[in-house]
């Protein structure tokens, strides 16, 4: 199979912004293996174009298989483009993975993906169990199994910091030892499963599991493996479930790179509850137990409430008056979400897109990182006109169907779950009240003060590369340079001499805001220039950029360099900080294309006075 | 009814391997067509079984002899659906 498939590009076309608005429309549209294909070489000739390229954050792939991924691979691609991701792709060749990952300075190791894809095709796994081997026995073919899964990752991990992403396994749709391989600890089903509960035991950290399993329990084996091309072409996914298998890789890939909706918008009657709390009250509306579509309503808010839990922040956009809206929040007892669930509640007559507008302006963050949740499709078609960012995904008219409707989307994919994760509600809630005390203040300085902030500077610490990572990724306007970074690379920066990095954890009488701040550089000479220097919008105006220069400086100082060069990088997003190094002494210095450059001696530096105190 | 078929299996393979122009009859071969190869095959049967709603069997999607033989198996499955 060395032929690569046909490629053609329609090259009259003139790509524009709108060209990819249709084609991002036609692509949810079709979902058929043809078309896609057919769709597929269209995006990509879309997003060479410039006006498309610049918002597409670049990716380099490696794809490593046990099969054949020729026919799937256009279709992954579209699929990365349309998440905002622009992949360059290296494919090894049929069937080398371990051999492609041990490979000390093979063409594998130079190309130096960020993300390396492990493919898995079932039909080829390595280490069958005899169908009557002992329990004993099966288990030692689990462990062989997963070393050698498991193990050529860990050489290319510590060469080359890649993330890995790696497929499970999923059953067969036959069982020649019937109901009785339940029994069997060597049967395939069995096998298969022991096998993929020991992976995700075992795969270490940046190794994540894309869970082809899980995807084969929704479709059916059946529908996910057809034999024929099987035995044709070596093609371990059907063509009708290519385009699922390709989306959901897609998911994981831009989640290990920190791309996912951070903000779900509700809609409250019909959304949250049966019927129209303004014209039914407090009684009249369906939800929980005693009715059937109460039920259904009340396992929506069950599943809306673990979102919550894993940190994705609630809100709350309904056309309704406000002392009503917020009733069955306070006085039905079968409501599962209570009003501290959600990080803002707003309730007017505007478009909702306005009011979309102004959470995430309240919020700071992009309209892109949120998802609106709407019975109403004139509110739906209302939203995604207006704000084309926002993700609306269209609900059945059955509240029953509410939950897959939006876990299908799956579109708060995580690669890992960090303590600001879990805690973010909460901070959001402590974020509120010191604007709310804001307002009672005219003198900021007194303000600022009665906040009794606490700052901790650190260089960067083992304890903090996930969160340090996801920080760098996932910050868009406090962002100096936007670098979009895997973890291996923070963790390489943490160790270079020739580093200067640093994090800052702020903490004030209302919340612990955790890591909020994140600052790298390299020396050169006496000259220390600043690749990154980024920070959450949650402590925007708080005075943690001055205390982090102040700290910089100091360090500078102590190495005896003589020189500070920062750099900002217009991005669309980032205005926030033009004036970031002007507002800290820096001098403009020139521009090289689109970048500032900006020049700092260490001599003249200034130290600011900051209303935060630092404790080690 | 075969002239029909051809003229559906002839806009699949061209949408299939991208071209522009394309000419088939029964005597045309997979060799005859720029950039029909092992892959694009599998390709082109794909999209035939789902436009005529139809499966090929697994030595039929390995090796056909030409577009005449490809379109006889078509319209047997597809005569075959309507008897019955």
């Amino acid at each position: 199979m060395k032929d690569t498939l046909p490629v053609s590009v329609n090259r009259t076309d003139v790509p524009t912004a709108d060209a990819w608005r249709t084609w991002l429309h036609d692509w949810a549209a079709a979902r058929d293996y043809p078309t896609r294909l057919r769709l597929g070489r269209r995006g990509e000739a879309l997003a060479s174009a410039r006006d498309v390229a610049r918002h597409l954050v670049p990716v380099r792939l490696a794809v490593l298989s046990s099969a054949t991924a020729d026919f799937f691979l256009p279709i992954l691609n579209a699929e990365l483009l349309r998440a905002g991701l622009h992949p360059s792709t290296f494919v090894a060749p049929y069937g080398q993975v371990a051999t492609s990952l041990l490979d000390p300075d093979g063409i594998l190791a130079r190309f130096a993906p960020q993300v390396t894809l492990v493919l898995n095709a079932t039909a080829h796994l390595p280490g069958w169990p005899p169908l009557t081997a002992t329990l004993d026995d099966v288990q030692r073919h689990v462990d062989e199994v997963c070393r050698s899964l498991l193990d050529p990752c860990a050489r290319f991990h510590e060469r080359t910091g890649s993330e890995i992403v790696m497929d499970n396994f999923h059953p067969f749709a036959w069982r020649a030892a019937g109901n009785f391989g339940a029994k069997l600890p060597g049967d395939p089903t069995s096998f298969v499963r022991r096998l993929n509960v020991a992976l995700g035991d075992r795969a270490p950290r940046y190794v994540h599991i894309h869970d082809v399993a899980a995807l084969v329990e929704r479709r059916g084996v059946e529908t996910w493996f057809d034999e024929r091309y099987w035995h044709v072409a070596k093609q371990p996914v059907s063509f009708d479930c290519v385009p699922e298998y390709s989306r959901s890789l897609a998911l994981i890939i831009g989640a290990v790179l920190g791309r996912t909706k951070k903000c779900l918008v509700l809609d409250l009657d019909n959304t949250l509850w049966g019927g129209v709390i303004g014209d039914d009250g407090l009684g009249g509306i369906q939800i929980g137990e005693g009715s059937p579509e109460g039920e259904a309503f009340k396992a929506f808010q069950v599943y809306i409430r673990q979102l919550k839990e894993r940190g994705v922040l609630l809100a709350v956009c309904s056309k309704n008056d406000e002392a009503i809206a917020r009733s069955p929040f306070i006085d039905h007892p079968e409501m599962v979400l209570r009003l501290d669930d959600f990080v803002l509640f707003k309730t007017t007559w505007e478009p909702k897109s306005e009011t979309i507008r102004a959470i995430a302006q309240e919020m700071d963050l992009p309209l892109d990182s949120f998802v609106f949740v709407d019975d109403n499709p004139a509110e739906r078609h209302e939203v995604s006109r207006a704000l084309p960012e926002v993700t609306v995904p269209d609900l059945p008219d059955d509240a029953a169907g509410f939950i897959r409707a939006l876990d299908r989307e799956r579109l708060f994919e995580v690669a890992a779950l960090t303590d600001e994760d879990l805690r973010r509600t909460t901070t959001y809630h402590a974020r509120r009240q010191t604007r709310e005390a804001l307002a009672g203040t005219t003198d900021v300085a007194a303000y600022l003060a009665s906040l009794e902030m606490k700052a901790t500077v650190r260089a960067f610490e083992p304890v903090s590369f996930e969160r340090i990572t996801q920080l760098v990724n996932k910050t868009n306007q406090f962002n100096l340079t936007t670098p979009r970074v895997v973890l291996a690379e923070i963790e390489r920066l943490a160790s270079d001499a020739q580093s200067v990095t640093r994090t800052v954890r702020l903490q004030d009488r209302f919340a612990d805001h955790g890591l909020i701040s994140v600052m790298f550089g390299h020396v050169a000479g006496s000259t220390l220039t600043i690749d990154a220097w980024l920070m959450s919008c949650r402590v925007l105006g708080r005075g943690v950029e001055r205390l982090l220069f102040n700290d910089v400086i100091r360090a500078a100082r102590a190495r005896g360099l003589t020189e500070i060069i920062g750099e900002y990088k217009p991005t669309g997003r980032n205005m926030l900080v033009t004036d970031h190094y002007g507002s800290l002494g820096f001098t403009r210095d020139e521009t090289a294309g689109t970048t500032e450059r900006w020049r700092l001696r260490v001599a003249d530096a200034a130290t600011f006075e900051t209303c935060i105190a630092s404790q080690p | 009814m075969q002239d029909q078929i051809l003229q559906q299996v002839t806009e699949i393979i061209a949408d299939t391997l991208g071209l522009d122009d394309l000419t088939l009859t029964p005597a045309t071969t997979a060799a005859d067509v720029e950039g029909w190869d092992s892959l694009a095959n599998v390709l082109i049967l794909v999209a035939i079984e789902k436009r005529f709603r139809i499966r090929f069997r697994t030595g039929e999607i390995a090796a056909m002899k030409n577009v005449g033989e490809l379109i006889d198996r078509i319209e047997r499955q597809l005569s075959g659906r309507q008897t019955a």
